[in-house]
């Protein structure tokens, strides 16, 4: 939507040029831009965040701007900014026995995997930079681009730590993403498109006409689909593969400074993606709960914003809140609980749809 | 912030060092790598725990000494032990601080005397910057270390060409 | 369980049930007790039926043993702590007159306050299963040390070195293998679990392996020590025959040099294993650098 916004409205400021190839690609670009800037401020936002509620859940205070000098700014602000500067300027090492192209290309292939994600994904009721009509298929596909970015930093550190890390992260990835995908077949089933704001639009009219209260499946489905997308964004109780007490730091033991940080900041975009992907196809996107309060597009924006944040903050609680699993009890849970329950949902909710009439 | 508003009062501009702006990012985020060997490390521990937290002043455990800024040597450093400390120094990235913590890590402690093994203080094979003593120190001796490392750490002249 | 203390059981839980329950306090055996009282709340509660009162013996009564080896003396001081404990049937029932009445004498002299009590003497605790070797008592303990050491010396009579004092066995280092062996698993002795095993310089150019050794099942214990010269320590291993002498024997190579032949892994356990020397050798000197650390024995500038 919002590139071909971009590129009508260029067409109209500058009519003697219309359909140049360059308006094209500035219409790409801008909103490419505006995201990255984005995905910046959501980065320190979310990063301060984890370490401020995660430390109230412990009942500390974490960073609170203390110490000698100008220091993190009052309640700890500026913590994540300082954060930020100092993994920029620590020294690159690369290992001298670790495969260098592969080393380096890890944490570029993880971050485009991250980024490549965002562009489906809708903010509001206009703005989504590309409304494909297979969105939901869309980012299944590329969220497992970071696989291959896994394997490839744990191999390529020539550090048996960091492969098991890579080698148990993958396993675990790759496992959770079918009771993810059964999951979200079932929301298609419902609402008859991969399109991502035809799934909203079927979910207007209030908070009873949202999907995850469309039939008495929905919220077991709803609850396996979160538990799944933990394990695919690496987070606790899933963590194993950057767990410390047992592989040093996992995948990304060799890592150090800027490469580091982007493994750091894809992984919170990731939990961007498939909150902004939950909240879409489960609880309504930019539907307000109101059927006619509140309901304007710039609303929309508010709505989303509001349920993907609170799904990032049910994210972080889970884990402060839940020991780590161990990984025969990981895939036991994926292969021998999840599939089964997603599987019968499927069926369960197919047959609730024939009988009840779509 | 003191440091920044008062140069606000004549004008909108103020002009700085960009030093003073690393220095402020290392200074402020100085992640440390948990070494604990001996009974040191429980107080490390206990420093790293809600009742005196050291994550406030910003400094984060991490397990990999690729990603740390700052080695505690907590506990007692035997010659067996002393190869490795020597090797997860080297394997620190720059810039890299060293607090030795406890009276073992500062001179060998209680067994300066007839240790044959112990290594007598851990400066022997690594820079120190700042020696904690104490057997253990308390959590907040260890704090008061730590922010005299900050203090050090803003002190520190990173763009200057040093003299060779 | 033999028939005595069975019928010793019944005799404290009719006791018991009938009103006195001082009788079943006093029994010294805290086995035989705590059967009796939980007879006594089965009954009550009326699981099991009460028990037959059993026919009284003239002696045989409610003193859960009365130990025939002790002396006069050693009697009246355990009558007349069982009387002021409050059980005066065990007085009572003594069948020699005389003990009987100076027991008494003396309950009535400690509790009018002339006399301290008597010290109660140590009496045997039944053991559970097997014929146990010792008892409690001093004299019994080294006459159990004195039948271990003589089942050995029948057994391995090259092996032992005499020794005056001690209770502990000093032997020649050459058939310790097999020795150890028989003493695990010899049915009267069953020395099945090494407590501790040490190694120490004893001075005058020789090193000694001391083992604690265990019974579990007969509860007794022994010593063994074997000693070598420092010039050529080598003792055989007793690591196939209990486990736990694998560390403890790499613990005492490491520290004294010890060597134990037949040991399957064989290595510095505590120290690194490029470090020079015995450590705690008397005559031990500490080298001087370690993969280029010094190792001083003073840092320099102390005093």
């Amino acid at each position: 939507m919002t590139v071909d916004f971009i590129f009508d409205g260029l067409n109209q400021l500058f009519p003697e040029f219309a359909g140049n190839d360059i308006f094209l690609i500035i219409a790409m670009l801008l909103p490419v831009a505006a995201l990255l800037g984005f995905i910046t401020v959501y980065g320190f936002g979310v990063i301060y965040s984890e370490i401020k509620v995660s430390s109230f859940i412990q009942d500390k205070t974490g960073p609170m701007g203390q110490g000698p000098g100008l220091h993190a700014g009052k309640w700890g602000l500026l913590q994540p900014v300082a954060d930020g500067i100092k993994l920029f300027i620590k020294e690159d090492i690369i290992p001298a026995s670790a495969d260098k192209p592969l080393f380096i290309l890890a944490p570029f292939l993880i971050f485009i995997g991250a980024l490549t994600s965002f562009i489906a994904v809708p903010f509001g009721e206009k703005i989504i930079i590309t409304d494909m009509n297979i969105g939901i298929f869309y980012i299944i596909g590329v969220g497992s681009l970071a696989v291959i970015a896994l394997i490839l930093a744990g191999w390529s550190s020539n550090n048996k730590w960091a492969l098991f890390g890579g080698m148990r992260s993958a396993a675990q990835i790759i496992s959770y993403e079918i009771p993810a995908g059964i999951s979200l077949v079932v929301v298609i089933m419902i609402a008859s498109s991969l399109n991502m704001q035809e799934i909203i639009a079927y979910q207007a009219g209030g908070l009873f006409n949202w999907i995850i209260f469309d039939n008495p499946f929905m919220p077991i489905v709803f609850i396996i689909f979160f538990i799944s997308v933990l394990a695919e964004t690496n987070r606790t109780p899933f963590d194993l593969p950057e767990s410390e007490s047992e592989l040093v730091a996992g995948f990304v033991t060799e890592y150090s400074g800027t490469r580091y940080a982007i493994f750091f900041l894809s992984e919170y975009a990731n939990m961007f993606v498939v909150s902004a992907v939950a909240a879409t196809a489960f609880l309504g996107g930019w539907q307000s709960p109101f059927s006619n309060f509140l309901n304007s597009p710039a609303w929309g924006v508010f709505w989303m914003m509001s349920k993907t944040f609170f799904l990032i903050f049910v994210m972080i609680w889970v884990r402060w809140t839940v020991p780590r699993l161990r990984v025969d009890q990981l895939m036991h849970l994926c292969w021998k609980v999840f599939i089964p329950i997603g599987l019968f949902n499927v069926f369960a909710v197919a047959i609730w749809i024939v009988v009840r009439g779509s | 912030m003191g440091l920044l508003t008062n140069k606000f009062q004549e004008d909108n501009v103020i002009v700085e060092k960009l030093e003073k702006l690393l220095n402020w990012s290392r200074s402020t985020s100085p992640w440390f790598f948990q070494f604990g060997t001996a009974c040191c490390a429980i107080e490390m521990m206990a420093a790293a725990a809600p009742r005196h937290d050291i994550k406030r002043i910003g400094f984060i455990p991490r397990s990999s000494p690729r990603q740390a800024d700052v080695m505690i040597v907590a506990g007692t450093v035997t010659m067996k032990m002393a190869i490795r400390v020597k090797k997860l120094y080297e394997q620190m990235a720059d810039p890299k601080y060293v607090v030795a913590m406890g009276s073992c890590a500062t001179s060998g402690g209680p067994y300066w005397q007839h240790g044959y093994h112990v290594l007598k203080g851990v400066d022997i094979v690594i820079p120190v910057d700042v020696y904690v003593p104490g057997c253990p120190p308390r959590p907040e001796s260890l704090i008061e270390g730590l922010l005299k490392l900050e203090e050090q750490i803003l002190e520190d002249r990173p763009l200057t060409r040093k003299m060779t | 369980m033999s028939a005595d203390k069975e019928k010793l059981i019944a005799e404290l839980v009719n006791k018991g049930l009938d009103g006195d329950m001082d009788s079943v306090n006093a029994c010294e055996d805290k086995i035989i007790r705590g059967k009796a009282k939980a007879m006594i709340m089965k009954v009550k509660k009326g699981t099991i039926e009460r028990p037959p009162k059993p026919e009284l013996a003239a002696n045989e009564k409610i003193d859960s043993k009365t130990p025939e080896s002790l002396s006069k003396d050693e009697m009246i001081s355990y009558l007349v702590n069982k009387g002021l404990d409050g059980d005066m049937d065990t007085v009572n029932v003594c069948e020699d007159k005389i003990v009987r009445g100076k027991a008494k004498a003396m309950i009535m002299k400690v509790k009018k306050g002339t006399l301290e009590r008597p010290e109660m003497p140590i009496l045997d605790s039944p053991v559970s299963s097997g014929e146990p070797l010792e008892d409690n008592t001093q004299d019994d303990d080294k006459d159990t040390f004195q039948k271990i050491k003589k089942l050995i010396y029948d057994k391995f009579p090259n092996s032992i070195i005499e020794n005056e004092e001690g209770d502990y066995i000093q032997i020649k280092p050459d058939e310790w293998n097999e020795l150890a062996v028989w003493l695990k698993s010899e049915p009267s002795l069953l020395f099945d679990s090494l407590q501790c095993q040490m190694g120490i310089d004893i001075g005058d150019d020789n090193l000694e392996s001391r083992y604690n050794l265990h019974s579990m099942e007969l509860d007794h214990y022994i010593e063994i020590r074997i000693a070598v010269p420092r010039s050529d320590p080598k003792i055989p291993s007793v690591e196939q025959v209990w486990r736990i002498a694998d560390w403890f024997e790499r613990e005492t190579y490491d520290m004294l040099g010890i060597e134990y032949t037949g040991h399957r892994d064989l290595r510095r356990i505590l120290l690194p294993d490029d470090w020079e020397g015995w450590p705690l050798r008397k005559d031990y000197q500490v080298q001087e650098t370690y993969h280029g650390i010094v190792v001083p024995k003073m840092k320099e500038g102390w005093e």
